[in-house]
Formats: C-alpha cells, structure tokens, sequence
C-alpha cells in the first residue's frame, strides 16, 4: 500500500517496555534488595503496606535517577556497544520525554516515602537521587577515574533508607551496611571496565584501565575485595548479626577473593591486557553480583530466624 | 507552537496507534495503583502500631 495519512505530532516510537527499560530495572533489583534489608534488621516494626511503599519508594527514585542518567549520557551512549540499544539514543525516546519522566518518578518517590514512613528517609532517598544524578553522573563520571569509587556511595544508600524508614534515624548499623556496598563497588565496576574498556575509551570516560591500565586495574580489584571482606564481618563483630551471617560471609568472601586473585593472574600481555579475552574478569564481574545479593539475603534471614 | 505533521503510510499509523494505546492502558493502570496505594498508606497510617 502506498496511500499515506498524516499525524499531527512527532513519531513517537516508544513502546511501554521503554519506558521501564529507562529505569534500569536490573540495577533496581540489587537497590531493591539491599533496601529489603534495611528494612528486615532494623529494629522496631511498620505496618507492612507501608514497609511495601517504602520498597517501591526506593526501587522508583533508583529508577528516576537511572533515567536521568540516561538522558544526560545520550551522547556517550550512542557510542558504546553496551548502551547503544537504550531507548534514547536509539530514538524511542526524546531525551526531553526521557528527563520530565525521571524529575517526576524522583519527586513522586520521595514524596511519597516521606508521606508512607517519615521524611529521614525521604530526605536520604532525596539525597541518593540527588548524588548519583549530579554527583556521579554530572560531575565525577566524565573527569576522574576514581569516578567510581566515590560515585558508589549513590547505589549504597538504600539500606541505610530502608533503616530509617523504620526507625526514623541513622546509626552506625546502616553506615555499615553503606560501607560493603561502598566497598563492593570498585572491584564490581572495574571487573566489568576490563573487558568493557574499548567503549570508554572510545567515549572518553576515564575508566581506571583507561586512564592507568589494565595491570593497575587488576591490582585495585585485589585490594578493594581485600579491604571489603573483613568490612563484611562487622555486623556479626559489633553484635548485629550471628554467626550463621558470619560463616556466610566468609564462605562467599573467599570465593570472591578467589576470583579477584584469578582476575589479578589473568594470563597478560607486559600492559597487562588480557590474553585469555578477560575470561577471569567476566566471571569476576558475573560473581559479584550474586555475591552482594547472597550477602545481603544471608543478613536478612540471619535476623528472621534469631528473631 | 506548530505541531509538526509526519507522513505514514497505514501501517506504521496502525503500529503507532497500537503503540499509543498500550501507553494509555499502562498509564491509566498506574493511576490506579496510585490511588489505590493512596488509600492504604492512609489507612496503615490510621491504623495504632
């Protein structure tokens, strides 16, 4: 058929799975995870419609600040091969679209985060969007390399949100909590920006191997898991979790470290670039996110059978 | 603000009107979710802990 009819407005090619696809559902499911966490240990109790909103909350301002990530990273985006397909820069969605909908989902979360629990926790999910948006993406993604290390502590927040939600504050159980998922970050990402480098490099985004090399790279994911395992032991040491927790966490601690020694003995060229396709890296990478998840639901379960 | 007016043959009318309906449907679903959460954040909140 040739014959033609016209529409008064642009082409809009999104379809809805986009539109969620723009919130970064599988990164959400590691916030939303944590978050549950948070909530589980904390002491006290809240009514479980609430302990739900409070969830959602976490998992919707994650998400926002995913999509405005995405609006402002459309130009690098295009470039890489992981990112091309994303709905933005594949022309789905019009990066305007794209940022009125991440403003709206990080009001709306912590508006009704602060309306569902207490406005502590709305004020740290505020200040969680808030990091990542400006902090990390804005700011330190495109300018250093430790980009992120201190850009971690954005995705570190939700336990200490899910924390506060119950109780209204902040102590030194949460921080904790803040400071695995702080430590975890660099050898997860750097993992990843091994075999993943070709992209950043050719966008320009100061990686660690970029801007040091792989060698250093594989260096820093040993001592980063090295200083992360005995962090993973402090909820037992400091009382908040037992030894069913603890014998967790050394059991997957150890496995993580072996795969960051494997990482680090990657057979190399004299720059340190992999000869074996970064296999050790991917696996690495593969294995850290079931670590924080495994690590997490240890510390829940831990506190919902002692209790 | 002039609108701009886009060619299309029939059915790429046919998928874009498909597409828009879908879009309708998943924002009038969460609508109600809305509404709904609404009313039992409220209700929770009554209720003494």
């Amino acid at each position: 058929m040739s014959e033609t009819s016209t529409a008064e407005i642009g082409p809009d090619l999104s379809e809805v799975r986009d539109w969620v696809d723009l919130l970064k559902p599988r990164v959400i499911s590691l916030v939303v995870l944590t978050g549950v966490c948070g909530l589980l240990v904390a002491p006290g109790r809240l009514h479980p419609v609430l302990v739900l909103t409070a969830v959602l909350c976490i998992a919707l301002g994650a998400g926002a600040a995913g999509a405005i990530n995405m609006w402002y990273d459309r130009d690098i985006d295009a470039r890489m091969k992981r990112t091309a397909k994303r709905p933005i820069p594949a022309g789905r969605i019009a990066p305007g679209g794209a940022l009125a909908y991440g403003v709206a989902l990080s009001f709306a979360s912590v508006i009704i985060m602060g309306l569902a629990t207490n406005w502590v926790a709305a004020g740290i999910l505020a200040l969680s969007i808030g990091f990542y948006v400006f902090i990390y993406t804005a700011w330190l993604k495109r300018r250093t390399s430790q980009n992120i290390v201190i850009g971690g502590a954005a995705g570190a927040f939700p336990p200490v949100i899910g924390w506060a939600a119950v109780t209204g504050n902040v102590t030194l159980e949460p921080l904790i909590l803040f400071a695995i998922i702080f430590f975890w970050t660099p050898p997860h990402f750097w993992a990843l920006s091994l075999f993943a480098h070709a992209d950043y490099e050719r966008v320009g985004v100061p990686m660690l191997p970029v801007t040091h090399g792989a060698k250093e790279t594989r260096k820093q994911v040993l001592i980063y898991t090295l200083a992360l395992l005995p962090l993973t032991l402090a909820p037992w040491l400091l009382g908040f979790a037992s030894w069913i927790y603890a014998g967790a966490a050394v059991l997957l601690g150890a496995e993580f470290l072996r795969q960051s020694i494997a990482v680090y003995r990657d057979r190399q060229d004299a720059e340190g670039r992999s000869l074996t396709s970064d296999a050790p890296a991917k696996t690495c990478f593969r294995y850290s996110l079931s670590y924080l998840g495994l690590l997490f639901i240890a510390l829940a379960l831990d506190h919902l059978i002692l209790a | 603000m002039t609108l701009e007016t886009i060619a299309m043959t029939p059915e790429e009318r046919a998928a874009f009107d498909r597409r828009r309906r879908q879009k309708n449907w998943a924002v009038l679903v969460v609508l109600l979710l809305l509404m709904v959460l609404f009313f039992l954040i409220s209700t929770a909140r009554m209720t003494p802990a």
